[in-house]
Parts: C-alpha cells; structure tokens; sequence
C-alpha cells in the first residue's frame, strides 16, 4: 500500500438556499462546513456520522454531483472543484460512486447489459463489438454471470443490484470509488458478501474508496482510517484502530459507546447523549457540540475548536479532548465517568 | 417461469396487465375497426365518396345507414370521416406531444430560471379560452384540416409539458440519473435516455385521453361549419343532420355513435394503460 495522497480537500464548504428570491435572504444551510481529508492511493478512508451531518453531500461534492460553495479538492493534485461541468471528463473516469438504495441506484427501463456498457458509449471506450464481452466479464469480476446482461433490475435481489452498481463503477476502471451507504439497505448477511466483494476488488484493482456510513462495526471491519463528522464539520480524524481504541472526541467516545457490545463489562463507560442533532441552519454557536457535551468548558459556547495534531495523523476538534495529557475543564458539567 | 435467455422486459408485464382488463381490451378492439375503417375507407365504402342517390333513404339493405339530404351514403360517409377524426387526432396529439415534451421535459430537468419562464409560458397558454381561440384562429387562417390540427396541438400541449415536468421534477432526483451523470453522461444523454422512458408511462396515458379530447374538438369545429369544407367529417355530418332531425333521424344518430364510440374507446384504452403502465394506482 503507498502513502502518496489520492484526494486532499481543503476548506470544502456546501451551503444550501444562500440567495432567494426578491433578494431576501435566507440563512444558508451549512450541510458542509469548511471540511479538511485526505484519501491515500489503496486505502479506505471512513466518513462517519449521524443522519444529516452532511457526510454524504461532502461525498457527492467530491465526485461532483454537486458543486462546493468554497474549498478546493484536489484529485492527484489536480484542483476539481472549481473545474466546469465540460471538463470533468476525466474526473469521471477515475472517480465513481455507489450509492445506498439498489433499488433506485438502477433504471428499470434498461437491461443490466445497456446499464454496465453506458460507460463505454459515453467515454468511448471498446469497440462495440466487444461490449458484450466486456460487460461479462465486469458481471463476473463482481460475482454474477455473464448471460445476466440480458436481465432488468427488477429482477435481481438487493445483494445482487448492489454488485451491479459496483460493476458499473468499475465500468471506467476508476482510482477511487465514493461509496455512500453501500450496504446499509442490505440484510446483515448479505451486507458482508457485498463488503467482502468490495475488499476483495480494493486489493484486485487497487482501489481507494470513501467509504461512508453510520454503521460503526462496518467502518471498523473495512476501513483504515476514518473521520467523525458533526453538523457539517469534521471534529476527529485518524487510524481507525486508534480512534476505536481511545476516542479524543467526547462526539466520538459517545457514537463509539453507542454499538452494541457482546462483552458486557465494556458497556460499562456507556455515554449517550442528550438531545437532537442541532439545525445546519442555525448551528450552535462555539463549538456546534457543545448543547450535548458532557465535557463542556466555560469557551466551548464562545470560540470554535479548529482541528488539531495531537498525534502524527490523529486530529481532534475539541477544546477539552479525551486524553490523559489534556486537564479536564474546571466545571460542574463534567458528568464523563474516568475510565 | 424461464429463467434462461428470454427476460421479461417492463413492456411485456405492462401488456399481462393490459390483457386482463376487459374493458381496455374492448376499447382496442373499437379503436382498431376504426383504424382498419380509416385505413381502408376507400375499399371498404359501398359507395364513391361522391356518389348521389335518393335523398332520405331510411337504414336498409341498399344504404346500410341510410342516406342524407344530398343522397350521400351514411355509412360511406361515416368511414370517411373516421379518417378525418382520426388523423386530426393522432396529428394533433403528435404535435401537441412533441411541444408539451420539448418544454416539460426542459423545465422540469433543468429547474431555475428555465423552468420560471417556460412554466409563465405554460400558463399563458393555459388560461386562453381554448375553444374560442381555435374558432378565431380558424376562421382567420382557414379552415383546412392542417390548420385545425396544428391549432389543436398548440392548444393543447400545456397539459403534456407540465405532467412530463412534474415526472422530471421527481425523476431528476433519482440515484440511478446521478449514476448516468458520475458516469458522465450529457444532460441531453440523461434526459433521453434515462429520465424520459421513466417519465413515459404518464404521458403515453395523456395522449390516448388527448386524442379524443382533440376528435371531439375537431367535431365540434365542424359542427360550427367551420371544418375542412373539403373532407367529410362527423362533425359536418352532424352540423348538415341539424336540419332534418325528425325527418332522417339516421343522419345525426349514426355519425354521433361513431363520435361516441370513438372517443369511449379511446378513453378506456387510456383508463387500462394507466393501469397497465402505473400498477401502484390500482
């Protein structure tokens, strides 16, 4: 596995309603607000967060299915954001998607066929004449056969549209592969032969993806690193292996308490939170955590925590994080039991 | 069911279900005697178009539907003007279709400042008095059937362009449409390809029901005296019956239960491909 960055994004922000009509203006929903990532070549990078906290816009930003507000993404370098519609051409083609619902991820008016060889038409890619062949093997390479080209949707399973959907990601042989929810509206027992699958092709094509979920024991079966998101902002990021071992993020510690352990003396540091996820529209001030933070300090509602390096590769935004080097905050408010 | 090679496609199921309403079925039936009367009025017909013979010739053996004032067969008339109605129609609904498609389908994908101005556009349309305009227009253009039909169809097609909008408005959204754009598919690609035979099913309906809305205007023209003076129409039919209803009943009756079947079995096709084509409906 390299090191070398794939896709860096810096600043990325994505408001929505900024402008009204008649010139009034709205306030803008911050579905993502100035996020910071990187995505090593090979590598599976995890997005996690709660529903609406803006991880999947960031991921449709990223393959440019919606254009940022601001921020820069650079893809091998090369700066996609600002790029027009006319040019992104060649980002197509190396950055793909697969989305959460097999169901609706696939036209039901097209054969499984026509579906895996739109990539060919549009980028001109084989010969016509070898489509047919080439779509077989892409329906093998992800586990089904090659007489089910002649198929439609409606007439596979969940499972088996999902393995499609990631045919035709492949269909253009991309370098990174955005995959919002790709197993989340499976069964558990097929949601494994799908993930398998994708780590399976991961070390067959060399492949990155943007793995995005909210489901935590997929992101740690599957991912190397990850980043937390809250309310459009990422506030820890790091090795997955670490994160899970020792959150610094009173955020993460509580999402990471939240899963189900088999082991009951590891249930006992429990923290659940209080209260809803806050409006993207009117974000709370400070730190937009701080309403539902146990560990909250006297500047968390004042000033905003900008991510910081507290080990190589491991950042957190928070003004009191969960290490041992770090004083907790001298207040009342801290109902966080000590390990 | 055979698992093999032969795959059932969405136009196949769509038939299953078409088969099994009856009423639809006998609504095609209807509509395909009087494709066959339209298609092959000129063989079909006992009598030359321009043929005379006794005036007020009641129903018989001779002239199966009678006669009119000038001696002109009925029923020859009747296949004649199945022809008119049914060109006037599918024409009118052609263009109709094509303009409501051509906006709708521009609106609805694009949304924004497009979608502002085409759907004013729309209502502009909308708000004029149909009928009354289509009477101005042909009595200053003339009233040949072209005329008249191209009048229909511009009549019309705010309806198509706002149901086809409101099937893009929905579909655009749909993961399988952002699947074709990060494949990189042209918006032209992915409104002909993938939004549009999606959006089909709704429009498809519209037409079958359009068609006999626009026969029905057609006739009504012609009724007024205003149709094609040159091809035998029901409405003509029933606008020279005006005269001599209780003298020759058969000259109003029979044209008008052409028009009356006509437009019935264009409408239960329209019912039963609705409910064919959209299955969640029923």
């Amino acid at each position: 596995m390299t090191h070398e960055p794939l896709l860096q994004v810096h600043g990325l922000s994505k408001h929505y309603g900024d402008r009204s009509l008649f010139g009034r203006r709205s306030l803008p929903v911050r579905a993502v607000d100035g996020v910071d990532l990187e995505v090593r070549s090979g590598e599976t990078f995890g997005l996690v967060g709660e529903s609406g906290c803006g991880k999947s816009t960031l991921g449709r930003c990223i393959a440019r299915l919606e254009d940022p507000t601001a921020g820069r993404i650079l893809f091998e370098g090369t700066d996609i954001a600002a790029l027009p519609k006319a040019q992104l051409r060649q980002l197509r083609r190396n950055v793909q998607v697969v989305f959460q619902d097999p169901y609706a991820s696939l036209n039901p008016r097209k054969t499984v066929g026509s579906i895996l060889s739109e990539a060919f038409r549009i980028h001109g890619l084989h010969p016509r004449a070898q489509w047919q062949a080439r779509v077989g093997e892409l329906l093998e390479t992800v586990g089904l056969q090659a007489d089910h080209a002649s198929r439609y949707p409606h007439e596979f399973s969940g499972g088996q549209r999902q393995r499609i959907c990631i045919a035709r990601a492949l269909s253009l042989r991309p370098k990174l592969i955005i995959a919002d929810e790709p197993v989340s509206a499976l069964d558990v027992s097929v949601q494994a032969q799908v993930l398998n699958l994708m780590m399976s092709l991961q070390r067959s094509f060399g492949l990155s993806y943007l793995f995005i979920s909210h489901d935590l024991r997929v992101v740690r079966h599957i991912t190397q690193r990850l980043a937390i998101m809250y309310l459009g902002r990422i506030v820890e990021t790091g090795e997955t292996r670490k994160i899970y071992q020792a959150p610094l993020h009173p955020y993460s510690k509580s999402l990471l308490s939240a899963v189900p352990q088999i082991d009951r003396r590891r249930n006992d540091g429990r923290m659940i939170l209080r209260g809803e996820l806050p409006s993207p529209s009117n974000p709370p001030s400070g730190c937009t955590f701080h309403p539902r933070c146990p560990r909250r300090g006297p500047e968390c509602d004042t000033r905003v925590p900008v991510l910081r390096e507290m080990a190589p590769g491991r950042r957190v935004a928070c003004h009191y994080p969960l290490d041992p080097a770090v004083a907790p905050p001298p207040t009342k408010n801290n109902l966080e039991k000590t390990p | 069911m055979n698992a093999s090679a032969s795959s059932i496609t969405p136009a196949n199921r769509s038939w299953q279900r078409f088969k099994a309403n009856r009423k639809a079925l006998f609504g095609l039936g209807v509509l395909i005697l009087f494709l066959l009367a339209a298609v092959g009025a000129a063989q079909l017909a006992p009598y030359d178009q321009l043929a005379m013979g006794a005036s007020f010739h009641p129903p018989s053996a001779v002239h199966l539907l009678g006669t009119d004032s000038l001696g002109e067969d009925i029923f020859t008339n009747i296949l004649y003007g199945a022809r008119t109605s049914l060109i006037v129609g599918f024409c009118a609904v052609i263009t109709s279709t094509i303009l409501g498609t051509l906006v709708g389908a521009t609106a609805g994908y694009f949304g924004g400042a497009p979608d502002t101005v085409l759907m004013r556009v729309t209502e502009m349309f909308q708000i004029l008095p149909q009928f009354f305009l289509a009477i101005v227009i042909v009595a200053l253009f003339g009233s040949s059937i072209w005329n008249v039909i191209l009048v229909i169809g511009v009549l019309t097609w705010p309806v198509t362009a706002r149901l086809l909008r409101a099937e893009f408005l929905t579909l655009r959204n749909r993961e399988f449409v952002d699947a074709a754009r990060s494949l990189g598919m042209s918006d032209f690609d992915i409104i002909t390809r993938e939004i549009l035979p999606n959006a089909l099913p709704p429009i498809i309906v519209n037409c079958t029901l359009q068609i006999s809305s626009a026969i029905l205007l057609e006739t009504s023209l012609s009724f007024l005296g205003l149709g094609d003076p040159n091809v035998m129409s029901w409405g003509t039919m029933l606008h020279n019956a005006q005269d001599f209803f209780s003298r020759a009943w058969w000259m109003a009756a029979f044209p008008g239960l052409a028009l009356f079947l006509a437009t019935l079995s264009l409408n239960l096709v329209g019912d039963g491909l609705n409910d064919a084509l959209n299955p969640k409906n029923i």
